[in-house]
């Protein structure tokens, strides 16, 4: 069995992962709840092993390097990063409701992957031959990791929002407000690291730290949103909603530089050979 | 007054969110459009008002337009003020200690817990094991007041500067930034194979000497078995007044010299020479056997033959090498055709002519384009993003505690009281400080 498939079964196992943190979020009952858990961290281990075994693939075609080179990998390595957050978070904090809303984004990536994005183990080019690699691609995910999941706890919020004496199943605002400030405190960290890895890198290989390139320019834009949203939390009327829907913007704009800079703006950017 | 309407306007917070999403929002124009590209670009894309305007706001390299500078600097403005203003309770908040819990600080805090145990099991040295074992704390305070004794301990005080370290590393990286666009300079050079520079090419100053020279021995570009490139390579020398030495620059492994970096970025190729054979359809005869440059004139004079090789192809669609020659009467082309270099006859057999072009084969040199710079600021940002990365951690994952235990007796019982204050993550400490109770009731008892 190759990676590409334990990748594509992962899929199935999240989706029943979903499925039962759904079936949680509206009945409460708490068996369900466990299995939600239980394939999550299936799906996790399976992944991780998954992992490793594209890397093994990769050193016996003999182009051998860690699997984070293209979007297929990163695409993976974020679903791995996304759980395994999500995961340390319900742990810590019991947020077993919010799973169905965090599990979501794996889900989606992760059939995404197996529909769209061609899986093949390619070589290094030049450009990525590089330690950097590794402490850059990881600390970016950790960061929109976290990001995804402050953004499924702040989708909660706006439910919980609309109707918050009916909704008692749902956590207290105030906790799920604590909860968005605790992932976004984890994320904001990592992609400070990962920018300024980033730019370790970019200055080793290219001679410039910075060069407001759009990939460079977007994560900065996603900086400056989240560095927003801390600073937002010390001004009178900031709290609550309107903290909430910067975490959205946030990681809307995390979506962005990570896949909109490379679907998208290559296109806009044909232009540029006029 | 007036001052203070300044010093509330640049210390206000409201002023830091307008900044930041005011720069979030900017930085998005750079992105959709190109930057720094030649005027002309533009000016032929654009309608002529919509071009005037856009370069008034220096949209065509706006990330260092007056405005955008304005607002980095407005930035930096802000969170000084910021700091300073702060300034007065964080350092109280750090410094200033309560170490008696008096009935007036005992009403601020929201997380406290009164108990009483039997006087007879209670021995004082066991509130000092809690704090040691439990809270991990080896330094606090003890007081002795109107027969109470009050212990204090007070956590991870510093962490309330992390903050400060955040916005400290901002500055240092704008001072870095700053330095290196003033005292570094950005630049390039392509050399050819064998041979020898000493200046490069800026793009605001033009040329600029390096003060030594440096030669490109040799560049190689090795293909991985699918035909992805592999590996770039130039092999250069570095020539001193004193001293000479090789060195290999590769992509993510520049060369430093002297506070200048050399960096693989592109390659080309340049000087390609075609050797062209030309012969006599009637016997055969050789005229011509050499190497011709693309776009010269070569005439054979006794023959009346005047050609050029307009333009030369590794792999012209599929069949090889290839070369297009343009034969010329006076200065018009009289005819125009391709000599492949696998298929020797093809001229004879497919073109009427008096004379057959052979193609032998191609050469070419490889040139090494090699991204050179110098930022003397760049530690200087390595220093700031340090500060920030170690700032920030501190901030977001260290937290202030401060703990008081309260003790009073009678003959028959013991009071204690126990309260905690934590500014940051109340929620999480709910939970610790209940636990934390509990600690401390086992451990009395």
């Amino acid at each position: 069995m190759t990676s590409s498939h334990i990748f594509s079964i992962v899929t199935f196992i999240y989706f029943g992962s979903f499925f039962f943190y759904i079936i949680y979020f509206f009945l409460r009952d708490k068996f369900t709840a466990k299995i939600a858990t239980a394939l999550a961290y299936i799906g996790l281990i399976m992944q991780t092993v998954a992992f490793f075994l594209r890397w093994k693939e990769s050193y016996a075609m003999g182009i051998g390097h860690i699997p984070l080179s293209n979007l297929y990998e990163s695409l993976i390595f974020f679903t791995i990063m996304t759980v395994l957050i999500y995961l340390i978070l319900q742990y810590i904090y019991k947020i077993q409701i919010v799973g169905a809303f965090v599990m979501l984004f794996p889900v989606l990536t992760l059939a995404f992957c197996s529909l769209k994005v061609p899986n093949e183990i390619e070589p290094l080019v030049p450009a990525l031959q590089s330690n950097w690699l590794t402490s850059h691609v990881v600390t970016c995910f950790l960061a929109y990791a976290a990001f995804a999941v402050s953004c499924g706890i702040s989708i909660l919020y706006f439910i919980k929002k609309k109707a918050p004496n009916k909704l008692t199943f749902i956590p207290s605002l105030d906790l799920l407000d604590d909860l968005i400030y605790k992932s976004i405190a984890i994320g904001f960290p990592m992609l400070s690291l990962g920018i300024i890895t980033g730019a370790a890198w970019a200055n080793y290989a290219w001679g410039t730290y910075w060069s407001w390139d759009p990939k460079e320019t977007w994560s900065l834009i996603t900086w400056f949103i989240y560095a927003a949203f801390l600073h937002a939390r010390f001004t009178k009327g900031w709290r609550g909603n309107k903290a909430a829907l910067l975490s959205i913007i946030g990681f809307g704009s995390v979506l962005f530089t990570y896949l909109g800079v490379n679907l998208l703006l290559s296109g806009l950017h044909s232009y540029g050979s006029i | 007054m007036q001052k203070n309407v300044i010093v509330k306007f640049f210390s206000s917070l409201k002023l830091t969110l307008f900044i930041l999403f005011s720069l979030a929002a900017t930085s998005i124009i750079g992105t959709i459009i190109p930057q720094d590209l030649p005027k002309s670009q533009y000016a032929s894309h654009f309608s002529h008002t919509t071009f005037k305007l856009l370069d008034f706001f220096g949209i065509f390299d706006m990330y260092h337009s007056w405005w955008f500078l304005a607002l980095l600097s407005l930035l930096i403005i802000n969170l000084i003020f910021c700091s300073l203003k702060h300034y007065r309770t964080t350092y109280n908040r750090v410094f200033k200690e309560n170490p008696v819990l008096t009935p007036n600080i005992e009403k601020t805090i929201l997380h406290k817990n009164s108990f009483k145990i039997n006087s007879r099991n209670f021995k004082i040295e066991k509130i000092e094991t809690f704090i040691k074992k439990v809270l991990k704390s080896k330094n606090f305070q003890k007081n002795e007041q109107n027969g109470e004794i009050h212990y204090f301990v007070n956590q991870n005080r510093y962490s309330d500067f992390g903050y400060y370290l955040v916005h400290l590393s901002l500055i240092i990286i704008a001072i870095g930034a700053i330095l290196g666009s003033i005292f570094g300079f950005k630049g390039y050079i392509n050399i050819p194979v064998g041979q020898t520079k000493s200046f490069i090419f800026c793009k605001k100053i033009g040329m600029k000497e390096l003060g030594f020279k440096i030669k490109c021995v040799d560049f190689k570009i090795n293909f991985y078995p699918n035909g992805t490139p592999k590996e770039y390579r130039s092999k250069v020398e570095v020539i001193d007044k004193n001293k000479s030495f090789q060195a290999d620059i590769l992509v993510n492994h520049p060369l430093k010299y002297r506070g200048i970096k050399f960096y693989q970025a592109s390659y080309g190729t340049t000087g390609q020479k075609v050797f062209i054979v030309v012969k006599s359809r009637t016997d055969n005869k050789v005229l011509f056997n050499n190497e011709v440059s693309i776009g010269d004139v070569v005439s054979i004079k006794n023959r009346e033959l005047k050609f050029l090789v307009e333009r030369y192809s590794n792999n012209f669609q599929g069949f090889g090498p290839a070369a297009r020659i343009v034969v010329l009467k006076g200065m018009a082309p009289e005819q125009n055709f391709i000599i492949f270099k696998n298929y020797p006859d093809f001229d004879k057999k497919h073109r009427n002519g008096k004379f057959t072009f052979i193609l032998k084969k191609a050469t070419f040199q490889y040139y090494t384009g090699l991204q050179v710079s110098k930022d003397p600021g760049v530690n200087i940002v390595w220093l700031g993003c340090f500060l920030m990365i170690l700032g920030l951690f501190i901030s977001f994952f260290i937290y202030h505690k401060k703990f008081w235990i309260k003790v009073s007796q009678d003959k028959k019982n013991t009071y204690i009281l126990f309260a905690g204050s934590m500014r940051k993550n109340r929620l999480n400490f709910d939970h610790e400080f209940n636990k934390l109770v509990e600690n401390l009731k086992e451990v009395v008892k």
